[in-house]
């Protein structure tokens, strides 16, 4: 069997519940306003479980007040990367978080393709895992599109 | 290891499972910790049972090789039971967080093994605060400023399950680990099922009450609603929906007066 | 086998867990049901208790010193607005106003003050979110390079969203001597989100009257999506007079005897000078009187100062400035 049988990746807060409307994404980002937290929106093509950092759409958005404006930024990336994933991440500035503490994907391409699990034999009976994108299989300008 | 890197890849996120390397020797302890790293864990598990300088001598060792180390607090009943001596479990958890432990087993409020709620409130606090105010329901006697030490992420763990999921929230807040054990494995649907049905309790809760819900009181409705479109989290409503404990509780109220056995 | 054993939300899922009952709105609905609590209201009275926007309009006329002609449009405004939602309860309106403005007038002549309250109005009746204001010039829209405008803006734009955005001497984004300048460009931008974001924010433009004018003809664009233009008269020498008492009495200061008739030809003197810039002119000279107060006493090195000593500015202070030293006010214009 499909050991992910609905193809779907689940990274972050959300990720399984229905695609947030973008009423609900309003309502999130407006918890993380009013908690001062500033917003700020990334994308890749390659979700890999260690790629910690993806791509900056823009920088991080301090001093907002409304959710409107995280909104627009997010559409303007949803208008340039359609079939990318694209996630919104809070930064907490408070003096020992100093770190993200929300992140949820808010768009995904068509078709995920996922990963593979790599086994590499080593010596003795040891095996070495690789997780594999196979997104990165295609050369990066022929990625993004169907 | 090789069914987590299954699930890594199949779900693209980083999975992990505790490896126990509690031993006789601290020697033997620091084998079984290579040897799980040598796996490929990212963390390891050790008991309180163990003693103060192997933990200690295991913290170190799990920043000097990247690893976390979670801290399961079984045998700390042979210091917090008796309540006219002994050590309580606050102490012990600051102590921990001392000695630079990632996560540590703090209790649960709701559960199998439940403590009294403002009590186990002020458990987690020790590990999390960077600054402890004095606060007497909770147990907490005195201010602290924790300056830079690092912090502890608290483990609720004891028959917790989906259905409780408003309440832990409620009472623990964002930063802490909830570890379903029974709770998942437990499910008729299967283990993976199991997970789905808390993930999806979770995650639908956390949106719930960023969405200004009143989780507290709401929390009943708002995941037999999430059931509809779920059936592992209906199936583990049916099953555990109405189970409650009747123990006593080890995590008591020492500002309160708490009868005990002994006294 | 690839059929999933049980259904995980979010793949054809039969009907989403715990969607909130709004969700079929749309977020401004939402959002405006959730500002305001002025749902179902059906007379004024009900709007304005709901909302308490009378207490802000009630602040305006007494804090703001004259204006006159501004609170009369500000009321008609709130009226408008007032009038709206109750059409909008019975489902006679579908949309929601455009609230943009221009504010023009000479400087110091309140235009700031006035968006901040008007801020706080829009933000009590539900038309903004937030109600706060993010006051702006071309150098915080307008970049320096290519490509470096569009950030700007929007930066700007994303802050204000939910609230009033303020932009002084707005003609300056406009130099028709220059084909090339990318002020056009901050326009453009300004212009989209003016119209498609209507309920996410609301713009004023302010600055001079004339500049305005010559502004909104060169950029019709701009004019047709401007709705309400208030235009701020100067001060008389009466209302700055009391302005001066105002200010002085928010810092514990007062006039002493023979001062604020000092005070009055000072005003007289100095109105039709250049540069003047009513009520900003009357705060910079008074700082300058505070200034002089405290070089009197400073000379004083022995005396134990009374709490009169320390807060009245005397007749002296006022008439140490230059303006009674130099030619008569008929030369000046």
């Amino acid at each position: 069997m499909m050991t992910n049988p609905v193809r779907r990746i689940t990274q972050g807060q959300f990720s399984y519940l229905p695609d947030l409307t973008d009423t609900e994404i309003s309502m999130q980002i407006q918890y993380g306003l009013d908690k001062g937290y500033a917003w700020s929106v990334e994308y890749t093509d390659d979700p890999h479980p260690r790629n910690t950092y993806w791509e900056m759409f823009g920088i991080p958005m301090f001093d907002l007040r409304d959710a409107a404006g995280v909104l627009l930024e997010l559409n303007n990336c949803r208008k340039t990367f359609p079939q990318y994933y694209i996630r919104l991440m809070a930064f907490d500035s408070t003096r020992g978080v100093e770190t993200i503490v929300m992140s949820f994907i808010v768009n995904r391409p068509e078709n995920e393709p996922g990963f593979s699990l790599v086994r590499q034999e080593a010596p003795g009976r040891t095996i070495r895992y690789t997780v594999h994108s196979y997104a990165t299989d295609r050369p990066e300008t022929e990625r993004g599109s169907l | 290891m090789d069914a987590v890197n299954k699930a890594s890849a199949a779900t693209g996120e980083v999975k992990g499972s505790y490896l126990n390397v509690t031993a006789g020797t601290v020697e033997d302890m620091y084998e079984r910790a290579e040897f799980a790293k040598e796996l490929g864990s990212v963390v390891i598990m050790v008991d309180l049972v163990v003693g103060w300088s192997t933990i200690q001598s295991i913290s170190n060792w799990s920043r000097k090789n990247d690893m976390i180390l979670h801290m399961h607090r079984a045998g700390h009943g042979t210091y917090t039971r008796q309540k006219n001596h002994g050590i309580s479990f606050r102490v012990i958890a600051k102590w921990l967080r001392l000695a630079g432990v990632d996560h540590l087993h703090t209790g649960t409020a709701v559960g199998k093994l439940e403590g009294d709620p403002m009590t186990v409130q002020g458990y987690y606090n020790v590990c999390r605060d960077s600054y402890t105010k004095q606060d007497l329901p909770r147990g907490l006697f005195f201010d602290q400023d924790w300056a830079d030490l690092r912090k502890v992420m608290p483990v609720a763990s004891g028959g917790i399950h989906a259905g409780q999921m408003h309440q832990l929230l409620d009472l623990f807040g964002d930063d802490v680990i909830l570890q379903f054990g029974g709770g998942t494995i437990g499910h008729p649907g299967g283990i993976q099922a199991g997970a789905v049905a808390n993930r999806v309790a979770l995650e639908v809760m956390v949106k719930a009450r960023n969405e200004g819900r009143d989780i507290k009181n709401e929390g009943t409705d708002i995941l037999r609603q999430a059931a509809k479109g779920c059936s592992p989290l209906q199936q583990a409503l049916d099953t555990w929906g109405e189970i409650s404990f009747n123990y006593t509780p080890t995590d008591t109220s020492d500002y309160s007066v708490t009868a005990t056995a002994a006294v | 086998m690839a059929a999933p054993l049980y259904q995980i939300p979010g793949q054809a899922a039969p009907s989403p867990p715990a969607a909130p009952a709004t969700s079929a709105a749309s977020p401004a609905e939402v959002q405006a049901a959730l500002a305001e609590g002025v749902v179902g209201a059906r007379t004024v009275a009900e709007v304005l208790a709901q909302s308490q926007a009378d207490t802000v309009i009630a602040e305006l006329e007494h804090d703001l010193i004259g204006l006159a002609p501004v609170k009369g449009r500000i009321r008609d405004i709130a009226a408008l607005l007032v009038i709206d939602k109750l059409r909008m309860n019975l489902g006679l309106q579908a949309q929601a106003p455009s609230l943009h403005m221009s504010f023009t007038g000479n400087p110091g002549t309140g235009k700031t003050t006035v968006a901040l309250r008007m801020a706080q109005i829009l933000h009590r009746l539900g038309y903004v979110r937030k109600g706060h204001l993010v006051a702006v010039t071309r150098d915080d829209l307008v970049g320096q390079y290519i490509g470096h405008t569009a950030p700007k803006t929007k930066e700007v734009l994303k802050k204000a969203m939910g609230g009033v955005l303020f932009i002084d001497e707005a003609y300056y984004l406009y130099r028709p001597e220059n084909e090339r300048d990318y002020g056009q460009e901050a326009i453009e931008i300004l212009l989209q989100v003016m119209e498609n974001q209507r309920d996410d924010l609301v713009v004023i433009l302010a600055g001079y009257k004339d500049r305005m004018d010559t502004f909104f003809r060169s950029n019709p664009g701009m004019s047709s999506r401007i709705a309400h233009h208030l235009d701020f008269p100067d001060y008389p020498a009466g209302d700055l007079l009391r302005i001066a008492d105002k200010m002085l009495e928010s810092q514990n200061y007062r006039f002493g005897r023979g001062a604020r008739a000092a005070f009055e030809e000072y005003l007289l003197r100095r109105i039709p000078q250049p540069h003047f810039a009513n009520a900003r002119s009357v705060r910079n000279a008074l700082d300058r009187a505070r200034l002089r107060q405290a070089s009197r006493l400073f000379a004083d090195r022995d005396r134990v100062f009374t709490p009169d000593d320390l807060s009245i500015i005397d007749e002296s202070d006022i008439r140490a400035s230059r303006v009674f030293h130099i030619a008569a006010p008929q030369a000046q214009t």
